[in-house]
């Protein structure tokens, strides 16, 4: 052997051991059994509703003042953000969500439009009419979920609709239109003798009844409704601020939470307004008391987190890309494997391979040899909930057994040592090729598909090329395999 | 795509089987009659055996002539000599009396039904037309013991 051919791969091959064993000498271990990790909830806050002022204010004049509104909202905000497990979904982002979904735009103007035109057929004093254009202007518009977005617009669209039907004396139907619409825009104020007696009378009843069932109202209309509001936007929890006149004479603030899942509040708690400090904390610890009871999901740990050893048997096909004979060269065998992981996603392989050759198209193998493999490497790999792809970059050893090939017939037909060989097979048509020991590099690529929580098929495929002994070209070279078994980790 | 590699698979599984297989044993059928075959069976009337390997176009084997019915009475054995299958014939030689070589050739068709080699074998003197049926295969072959070569007489 040529010392100074040799050196240089014996080196690079050294410094390739070293690279892939880089990972593991820097990265901290990983424990297999850490805890499931938990799935987030998605909050949002709708903006406080304030219902602490009496009905008698309704046609009365002056703008109330907002600041502990405001306060109140984020206060909800910063401490939800403090929780670990809640994500919380800003104002601005929980409009852009609901503006930004297809068919937006489109009804917000039909909607618009059926509501002139409702204007319109009651200015003319056609009631019927107008009261089917307002209805149809509302189913419009809930469909979008204007109503969170616009509240103040939709309970215009339904004080109309009220005042349309008290006059066509629909007294039941108007009073709900008006309790809606003073949910919607609680601090809307009609100038006293704008509207006829009975409508004002209607407006005062609708008022006084919503105070009594504020209990009761549900943050977007039903339980149903906010269901599919919270799936359609993707949230998990939606916070309901109320801020309610108390029963001994003060302003009690009212928290109700909806949940995805849940048909009622899960959550309603009545805080007495106090100085900012105290009702703070006190809203703190109710959002602690929701993150805290609120039941959570456990995302589904990946393949690589589930175990540190690997053990796996596959069945194999090797064709030699190179090889002695005039057809692919075939050869079926069984792959042993252990890997034991010392990161997530890296691991050490161990691969003990027996092959068996089977007879090629021309017969030109005149026996059939076995020969055993050792693969050692690293593994890198990218796995989901029941998924792993995976590549091993390994240094092979491969024991080569005896064998020998002919091209001649005669060789094939007649039997050893007969006379017909004698006779017709000269020994220079055979080749003999001994016992051989060979090494060099194997990539494998492979997939494992969890049936099983410790259980897996696999499947993949590697090539080699061999180049030790350095001093010697190979008549068999470059095998392809391709592997098809099962496995269980632990 | 699909069709693709379905195509592809089909090909390698085609290509693993060679349309025109000679390999097995052949022989005269008994409502044939016996040929003479000149000096290479002593001028004696002969019934033809064949037994013949196949690998790619390439052919080995040996032809056997006897003088009876039964297959029994040796007249000569013959080594096939650069035999090769080309366009569903089968072509050897074979050593004749002295130095002489035989040449055969035989269509692969069939004969009353049955899988069969006909042809001629040409020398110097006048064409011998064989006709062989299939016996036998491989197997066959070595329960005969003609994978040893021809038969010590």
């Amino acid at each position: 052997m040529n010392p100074s051919s040799a050196t240089l791969p014996a080196r690079l091959f050294r410094w390739l051991l070293l690279a892939a064993l880089l990972p593991v000498i820097a990265a901290p271990p990983v424990r297999a059994d850490e805890m499931p990790q938990r799935r987030k909830k998605t909050v949002a806050v709708l903006p406080l509703k304030r219902f602490d002022h009496p009905c008698s204010h309704l046609f009365a004049s002056g703008q109330e003042s907002e600041p502990f509104a405001r306060n109140v909202h984020r206060w909800i905000e910063e401490e939800l953000g403090l929780q670990e497990d809640l994500s919380v979904v800003p104002p601005s982002q929980l409009w852009s969500r609901i503006t930004g979904r297809g068919d937006y735009r489109e009804k917000v103007v039909l909607g618009r439009e059926r509501y002139m035109l409702g204007k319109e057929f009651y200015r003319d004093l056609r009631q019927v009419d107008a009261e089917s254009h307002l209805l149809r202007s509302i189913e419009l518009l809930d469909g979008i979920y204007y109503d969170v977005v616009e509240p103040e617009a939709l309970a215009e669209i339904q004080l109309l609709l009220g005042v349309t039907l008290v006059e066509e004396g629909r007294a039941a139907q108007a009073h709900l239109a008006f309790k809606r619409s003073l949910l919607l825009a609680p601090a809307s104020r009609f100038p006293a003798g704008y509207y006829p007696q009975p409508v004002e009378q209607a407006l005062t009843v609708a008022c006084e009844d919503l105070r009594q069932s504020l209990e009761r109202e549900v943050p977007v209309g039903t339980v149903e409704r906010t269901g599919k509001f919270l799936a359609d936007l993707k949230l998990d929890a939606l916070f309901f601020p109320l801020l309610v006149s108390g029963d001994e004479g003060g302003v009690e603030l009212v928290l109700v939470v909806y949940t995805r899942q849940s048909r009622a509040a899960v959550l309603r708690e009545v805080l007495p307004q106090e100085d900012e400090k105290v009702t703070r904390e006190r809203i703190s610890r109710a959002v602690s008391r929701f993150a805290a009871c609120t039941p959570y999901e456990n995302i589904p740990r990946k393949v690589e987190e589930k175990h540190r050893f690997l053990f796996a048997a596959k069945y194999e096909n090797l064709l030699y890309l190179v090889q002695p004979v005039r057809s692919p060269l075939l050869a079926m065998g069984f792959s042993f494997e252990a890997g034991h992981f010392f990161l997530k996603s890296f691991a050490l392989v161990g691969k003990l391979q027996v092959f068996s050759s089977l007879k090629d198209r021309f017969d030109d193998l005149l026996s059939g040899f076995t020969s055993a493999r050792l693969i050692l490497g690293p593994a890198f790999s990218v796995s989901g909930n029941w998924w792993r792809l995976y590549v091993v970059p390994g240094a092979e050893f491969h024991y080569m057994g005896s064998f020998s090939v002919s091209r001649d017939p005669d060789c094939k037909f007649f039997l050893p040592d007969s006379d017909g060989r004698q006779a017709m097979c000269p020994s220079s048509s055979v080749k003999h090729f001994p016992i051989d020991f060979v090494a060099g590099v194997n990539v494998f690529l492979g997939s494992q598909f969890f049936f099983a929580d410790q259980l897996f098929l696999d499947m993949g495929a590697s090539v080699s090329t061999y180049f030790a002994p350095f001093d010697r070209s190979f008549d068999m070279n470059f095998p392809l395999t391709f592997e098809l078994g099962g496995g269980v980790v632990f | 795509m699909r069709l693709r590699i379905i195509s592809l698979l089909l090909f390698f599984v085609s290509g693993c089987a060679d349309a025109d297989d000679v390999s097995g044993l052949w022989q005269t059928p008994l409502d044939v009659s016996a040929v003479s075959a000149g000096a290479l069976s002593n001028d004696l009337p002969v019934r033809f055996r064949l037994a013949a390997g196949q690998y790619g176009k390439d052919v080995s084997g040996v032809l056997l002539l006897f003088s009876d019915d039964l297959f029994h009475s040796l007249e000569a054995c013959r080594y096939l000599e650069t035999a090769e299958v080309r366009d569903g014939h089968l072509l050897f030689s074979v050593a004749g009396a002295g130095n002489e070589k035989l040449d055969v050739e035989l269509l692969l068709g069939d004969f009353e039904g049955d899988e069969a080699l006909q042809g001629t074998m040409t020398g110097q003197g006048d064409s011998i037309p064989i006709v062989l049926v299939r016996q036998g295969d491989g197997g066959d072959i070595h329960e005969e013991g003609l994978d040893l070569g021809c038969p010590q007489r």
